[in-house]
């Protein structure tokens, strides 16, 4: 009841203050009556009709009569005329306020649910990732992030040979039953597979084999009786290796050839090298696919001219478990490389990337990234070169780096930070003509960054275009190797190297 | 009638409950949003304003008093600053002006603009429910995640849902959190909870 009247109160308030100039202006006593009512009979020079408009100015030079300056502007002029009425609208006004506020005090928005604004990651993908280090246990050579290499590969390969009888090359790599399913003989050709995001789904560390089942997002081109179509899928696979097998060499690991010999491909019969004459198959010396299942398939051509708004800028950052302890531990080992330096390196490549995406110069992306990015980035420079366009990022700033994990195992250190970024973002013809996004507009995203570098590496991450090897002016041939001493910097032995980018959706 | 039981702590902790309760029947995680507005109807307060605006131009105009031709323009623009902040400071007023669908669409749009930013779709098998009350339009809107099976969508959500926004435009807190836990027997029909179910949207208060 209380809160009723004070509603009421309010409203009587406003429509009385507004209806005072009115009651004011025909005041008992007040102005016009003092100056006689000849100005407010009809037909005399102060009554005007509305068609005579402009008679209607008086204004200070103008002859007698009472002017009112308007409904509002009189009511503010009388409170200024007559205080102890100002004092009663800015009183009511400023009561009305303060009432206000005090009937909301404490009361905001609330939710119950949903995710923080940081979570630590328990999710599936996180723990499987952290269970399959384990296999160091077992494995002192192994890799996470060589892991990740191979297993990008390996899919790249058996999706691009599924057309004819290539599948047999991989037969080293492919349980039968998987190759069984994956030959179709109507398929003349695959290309373009680009790996969108990896997920661990589950690790099973047996007594006789370890299986690690992950999913893979791509997309790829098929070709079947000449007409070219564009796919997404989603495939899960499940790859498996006997427990005393061991990791390749890390030179090696980015190869698919024979597990015991190094020999290639090609030279395979069945399962069986021509080379060694050794049986390599069935995972008994390296990784092999033992299930695969398509999830998803839906057909999507390359979009690139879509201005499809970013999503997941607001998705918690996941951070895995025990991230920042690991980074402790990195530091320990090499304290240049600190969140600050690490920071500005991934702010000097990050700038790299943008100019050689914007210019379609794949030469100024090569030095600061994997093989594996660097086919991702070739794969998208080469569809915009082919429709004679181009994406251009300008005036593009990291907003904020948030790390999300560390992961260190005998080969590699790998730092997962997530990136906050804002630039204009638009698509451009080769004949000016913008084709997507805005000149003007700023587009804010984020992503997932993960960068690695060899554990013999050491010292401050490089924020000048130098070879990180000899310190010659940078000449990266698309191998990856310096051209003036012709080591490969691009596996990350001598500095961080940008090795996956994960949207925030798919990150997790 | 007021808003404030719907924002009070002691909603905030029975909500809680309530979530609770429902999440040990089903495997379906519950969100509940409460927010006291799901967009701020500019465009009502300003339109309010320019018809005060032009009413004063009118009242002056054709009114028997004389008023300056000069001053009237700021004045009946003072009137619609005033009309305007008039309708921004007072709810009801501003929600009367709304067209109903105006407000249902508001809702709607507010529901699946929360739905991304509280990460609902994070679970693993999709069967995130969003709750979201907003109580200036007077609705509650269900969004419900893709593993949730659509006869529970189309059936017995839909009439939850009726229920939850009857109590929400009556702001019955009781009522809302009746029909609330009508979602608990609804959905385990349907996704029972299972052994290994983690609470994968937490049921704090936030």
């Amino acid at each position: 009841m209380r809160r009723r009247g004070l509603k009421r109160t309010h409203v009587a308030l406003f429509v009385g203050a507004l209806s005072f100039t009115t009651a004011v202006g025909a005041r008992p006593g007040g102005g016009q009556a003092y100056r006689g009512g000849s100005s407010r009979s009809s037909g005399s020079s102060s009554h005007y009709s509305p068609s005579s408009g402009s008679s209607r100015s008086y204004g200070p030079s103008g002859g007698g009569g009472d002017v009112d300056s308007g409904l509002v502007l009189e009511l503010l002029l009388l409170c200024f005329r007559y205080p102890p009425l100002g004092l009663l609208v800015v009183g009511g006004v400023v009561g009305f306020v303060i009432l206000n506020r005090r009937r909301t005090r404490g009361l905001s928005d609330w939710s119950v649910g949903g995710m923080p604004a940081r979570v630590e990651a328990t999710t599936r993908t996180t723990s499987a990732r952290r269970e399959l280090t384990r296999l160091v246990e077992s494995d002192p050579g192994f890799s996470l992030v060589l892991f990740e290499d191979f297993a990008y590969a390996l899919y790249a390969e058996l999706e691009m040979k599924r057309p004819g009888g290539e599948l047999q090359r991989l037969a080293a790599f492919l349980s039968p039953p998987v190759m069984e399913l994956l030959h179709d003989p109507k398929l003349e050709r695959v290309d373009g597979v680009v790996i969108g995001a990896m997920r661990y789904v589950a690790v099973d560390h047996g007594s006789e084999r370890t299986a690690v089942t992950l999913e893979l997002e791509a997309n790829l081109s098929e070709v079947r009786a000449g007409v070219v179509q564009r796919f997404y899928v989603c495939d899960r696979l499940v790859l498996t290796r006997a427990r005393t097998a061991r990791s390749r060499p890390p030179g090696r690991k980015r190869k698919l050839d024979c597990p015991n010999c190094g020999a290639p491909l090609e030279g395979m019969r069945g399962t069986t090298c021509g080379y060694c004459r050794q049986e390599v198959g069935g995972g008994r010396l390296d990784w092999q696919v033992e299930r695969i299942e398509r999830l998803t398939t839906e057909q999507r051509p390359p979009d690139i001219l879509s201005d499809a708004a970013e999503s997941g800028n607001q998705l918690p950052t996941l951070v895995a478990p025990g991230a920042e302890q690991r980074m402790s531990q990195l530091l320990a080992r090499d304290p240049a490389s600190d969140p600050a330096a690490l920071s500005a390196r991934v702010a000097f490549v990050f700038n790299a990337l943008q100019f050689g995406w914007s210019n379609r110069d794949l030469a100024r992306i090569r030095p600061f990234v994997t093989d594996g990015l660097f086919q991702y980035f070739g794969y998208w420079i080469d569809v915009y070169t082919t429709v004679r366009a181009r994406n251009i990022t300008e005036n593009a700033r990291i907003l904020n780096i948030e790390l999300a994990d560390v992961v260190a195992d005998a080969v590699y250190d790998a730092v997962t930070v997530r990136l906050f970024a804002v630039s204009v973002d638009y698509t451009l013809s080769d004949d000016g003509k913008v084709l997507s996004g805005s000149r003007e507009r700023e587009r804010h995203y984020s992503e997932y960054w993960t960068l690695v570098r060899g554990r013999g590496a050491q010292g401050r991450p490089r924020t000048e275009p130098v070879c990180p090897a000899c310190g010659a002016p940078l000449d990266i041939g698309m191998a990856g190797n310096c051209g003036y001493c012709h080591a490969r910097i691009v596996s990350g032995e001598f500095d961080w190297v940008l090795s996956r980018i994960e949207q925030d959706e798919a990150y997790g | 009638m007021s808003e404030r039981p719907f924002l009070e702590a002691a909603a905030k902790e029975r909500t809680s409950a309530a979530v609770r309760r429902i999440e040990a029947q089903t495997a379906v995680e519950v969100v509940v949003a409460v927010r006291r507005r799901a967009a701020r109807y500019l465009t009502t307060s300003i339109a309010f304003g320019a018809a005060c605006a032009a009413l004063a131009f009118a009242v002056m105009w054709f009114s028997p008093r004389v008023y300056d031709v000069r001053t009237m323009p700021l004045d009946a623009a003072l009137t619609l600053v005033v009309g305007a902040v008039a309708a921004t400071a007072l709810p009801g007023l501003r929600r009367l002006l709304t067209p109903k669908a105006t407000l249902e669409r508001r809702a709607q749009r507010a529901a699946q603009e929360a739905f991304s930013e509280l990460g609902i779709a994070k679970t693993r098998g999709r069967t995130g429910l969003l709750v979201y009350v907003a109580l200036f339009e007077r609705a509650a809107v269900l969004v419900p995640d893709s593993g949730i099976p659509a006869a529970l969508v189309t059936g017995s959500l839909a009439s939850i849902g009726r229920a939850l926004t009857g109590a929400v435009a009556a702001l019955d807190i009781d009522a809302f959190l009746a029909a609330l836990a009508e979602l608990g027997p609804a959905a385990a029909g349907v996704l029972p909870r299972r052994a290994d179910d983690e609470n994968e949207l937490c049921d704090d208060v936030a």
